[in-house]
């Protein structure tokens, strides 16, 4: 007798399997092959009942960040086009990626996808996942003719047009409006001025800034929000320099970002810990009246504002990286959108739609929906409050998208998450956080 | 006496109540199944992933080109996959002495006949069988700046104990593996209790009239005797601290910098964000390797050291 051919209870004897052990061991069985069932984390079907697939409705997978808006549409594109179905599946950022990567390996991704901009952000960027061919070439449409020249390659890979997207997101510095007003303080135009009002919020005894570096993602804002003024006002082409070879981050505007955010940490500017802290922390004490700016993506600041009971209590700006006005610039990055599965066999159907997302009216649905500023400015769109003092940025050329967008691998940019935490860290200098970044950049 | 529930016939035979026969043979084919849904989801992974650590397959192209063993040579030269090696021995050979140390503390202390034993037992198993995601999660509140511990001791007069828990690299790593030391000690007090349990009584009353004290009992008597326990409990706290990954990636992300990247981390980096999987099966290869050498090394010694209760 050995122990494969029983089993022992707790009194020594031993006892075979029960029925019921074998219908649990059975159930068990059954939730593991329905387990990718749980990937997507919400699933609705637009415009009829029933399975997706026996009905011949497009499948359709993105962030749950873009289904309210996504919901409206499809109900807006309805009523000129009953039959057109849609079964729509929503989830957080890394499990989307992760699962349209393998649906794309297997020759099985949704009709519609989520598509990031550009080449370095993620890996289901337009540059990561247009070498495959997955992605079909939207370029004859009309909305891609409404494109700014300084954004159009993003959406390109090769020269041909592979995504659509709602609109551009703004990185600014929040700020909290009773705390300004208490110290007399006017939003700061210049670095200096940004200076001297931070140094007035710390003797009154509040944090100038909430910082939750403890989160990789947070701790790129800062620089995001700077190098726009301290790179791209001087040099707007550095990103195909950068490419040609003919810059690097260690010998350029990014040094200054780089030395202006110590600076900040250095006056004791910052909550303290910023390293422990997580953005999470960083957020609720900011709206807590406890820190007077927040560094942040401005989107869907209203609803924040409802939830930490603080309306009207906040307000935006951009955050001026240089001394002289002029040369400030602000971070205005693409937002991700929507790519057509070339392999579908309902490519036309969803070419449509997404034809049809990119009508102006449409278009600035989507982006007022999703706190965005719209790619092409006009005079029909609603612009969300907070964006209205980025809007001058945008239309007169004064911005820039985020600079991960531009950089040739996702690794480039997780290589400029660990060095900021190493440098606040004391592990290692600016100049060698710069030379790390130049040495990941590099390899292509 | 025949078992009530099972009769020893030299063959392998097992008693399926619903069959109404004591001793019937199993059929072979009841196995098909499972070995099939074995085969799917962990055979075919584990080759297919074997496959790639030779290619340099971005896990979207169809075209996998093989490239021999550079992925491995990248790892070598890596000095961030490296230094999460290190991390990772550090933290398992951490793990593995400390939660078994308690654990075996634990086990002592709740074998003695004590009122509110089975109580204290629910109580120090608790963590287990919460998710560890879960367990990083609430740690993560209690470590922060402003979190409990820091405030906590603050009331006590430590303030100037208080640290930057996660935020500080130099002890970020460790405040991770008191995390995992925490939520799992109760585990090796579960293991360890049972061995405890097997030791006869009478060898240890025999050891007292020898004259041996506690420690003397304990060292010639028990430690023997619990042996198996202690195999179990140093192979799953090893392999467990080797291949952690959930509350490091919820506690950290592998940061600040790189301080308590282990190599999982890595593997997860290198795939789903850097979207190099031909690279990341190569690293998740070698940490198969590591664990099934260290494994089985350890497994011989402590098997060389086991004795017959």
């Amino acid at each position: 007798m050995t122990e494969e051919d029983r089993r022992v209870d707790a009194g020594g004897r031993s006892r075979g399997i029960s029925r019921l052990e074998f219908l649990r061991m059975a159930g068990v069985g059954a939730g593991l092959a329905a387990t990718p069932g749980f990937l997507a984390s919400c699933e609705a079907i637009y415009g009829g009942g029933g399975g997706s697939s026996e009905g011949g409705a497009i499948e359709l997978f993105s962030e749950t960040s873009l289904q309210a808006p996504l919901q409206e549409l499809i109900s807006r594109y309805r009523e000129n086009h009953p039959d057109f179905k849609v079964k729509s599946s929503y989830a957080e950022t890394d499990a989307l990626m992760n699962t349209t990567r393998t649906q794309i390996a297997s020759n099985n991704a949704p009709d519609l996808m989520q598509v990031w901009p550009g080449t370095g952000g993620n890996a289901m960027a337009v540059g990561a996942v247009g070498p495959t061919g997955a992605l079909a070439d939207l370029s004859d449409q009309p909305w891609v003719d409404r494109i700014p020249q300084d954004i159009k390659s993003l959406f390109e890979y090769k020269g041909k047009t592979l995504y659509y997207s709602p609109g551009r997101a703004v990185i600014g510095a929040i700020y909290y409006k009773p705390i300004f007003e208490d110290l007399g303080l006017e939003t700061p135009k210049t670095w200096d001025e940004l200076l001297s009002a931070s140094e007035k919020i710390k003797k009154s005894g509040k944090y100038p800034f909430a910082i939750g570096n403890k989160d990789v993602v947070f701790t790129q804002f800062m620089n995001y929000a700077l190098v726009p003024s301290t790179v791209y006002a001087e040099n707007p082409n550095f990103d195909e320099d950068m490419a040609r070879g003919k810059a690097t981050f260690e010998h350029s505007g990014w040094k200054d970002a780089f030395e202006k955010y110590v600076e900040l940490e250095k006056r004791g500017y910052f909550n303290p810990d910023s390293l422990g802290t997580s953005s999470q922390e960083a957020t609720e004490m900011f709206f807590s009246g406890r820190a007077a700016m927040l560094v942040t993506p401005v989107v869907g600041l209203g609803d924040l504002e409802e939830q930490y009971d603080a309306v009207g209590k906040t307000d935006v700006f951009v955050v001026p990286g240089v001394n002289d006005p002029e040369k400030v610039w602000a971070s205005a990055g693409l937002g991700s959108g929507l790519g057509v599965y070339s392999e579908s066999e309902k490519v036309d159907e969803a070419k449509a739609f997404i034809e049809f997302l990119g009508e102006q009216e449409n278009a600035n649905t989507f982006a007022e929906m999703l706190g965005f500023l719209p790619i092409t400015p006009n005079r029909e769109m609603k612009v969300d409050p907070f964006l209205k003092t980025f809007l001058p940025y945008v239309e007169q050329g004064k911005s820039i998208y985020f600079p991960d967008q531009k950089w040739p691998n996702a690794e480039v940019q997780q290589t400029h998450f660990a060095v900021i935490q190493q440098v606040f860290a004391g592990e290692i200098t600016i100049d060698e956080a710069l030379r790390q970044m130049d040495k990941t950049y590099q390899q292509g | 006496m025949e078992n009530s529930s099972y009769r020893e016939t030299g063959r392998k035979r097992l008693w399926l109540p619903w069959s109404g026969r004591r001793g019937a043979r199993v059929p072979w084919r009841l196995v098909i199944p499972a070995l099939f849904m074995y085969g799917l989801v962990v055979i075919y992974p584990a080759i297919s992933a074997a496959w790639w650590s030779f290619t340099d397959w971005d896990g979207l192209s169809p075209q996998k080109h093989f490239v021999g063993l550079e992925n491995f040579r990248t790892f070598i030269h890596d000095g961030q996959a490296l230094a999460s090696l290190k991390n990772t021995f550090l933290l398992a050979i951490t793990v593995t002495i400390v939660q078994n140390a308690i654990g075996l503390l634990l086990a002592l202390g709740l074998d003695a006949n004590i009122k509110s034993r089975n109580f204290l037992r629910t109580i120090l198993f608790a963590p287990a069988v919460l998710p560890p995601l879960i367990v990083a999660f609430l740690w993560q509140y209690i470590y922060s700046s402003e979190g409990a511990l820091n405030r906590f001791m603050a009331a006590v007069g430590l303030g100037g104990l208080q640290q930057n828990w996660l935020g500080d690299p130099q002890i970020a790593l460790w405040v991770v593996t008191a995390t995992v030391i925490w939520q799992f000690a109760g585990v090796s007090m579960v293991i360890f209790l049972a061995g405890l349990q097997g030791v006869p009584q009478e060898l240890k009353d025999a050891a007292a009239l020898d004259g041996a004290g506690a420690f003397q009992k304990f060292w010639n008597v028990t430690r023997p005797l619990i042996a198996p326990a202690t195999t179990v409990n140093l192979i799953l706290s090893i392999i467990g601290g080797l291949k952690l990954f959930d509350q490091v990636f919820a506690m950290t992300g592998g940061g600040p910098g790189y301080a308590t990247e282990t190599l999982s981390t890595v593997i997860y980096k290198t795939a789903f964000v850097s979207g190099d999987y031909g690279y990341s099966t190569a690293i998740a290869l070698v940490l198969t390797v590591i664990v099934a050498a260290i494994s089985l090394v350890q497994l011989k010694i402590l098997r060389s050291q086991e004795v017959e209760g």
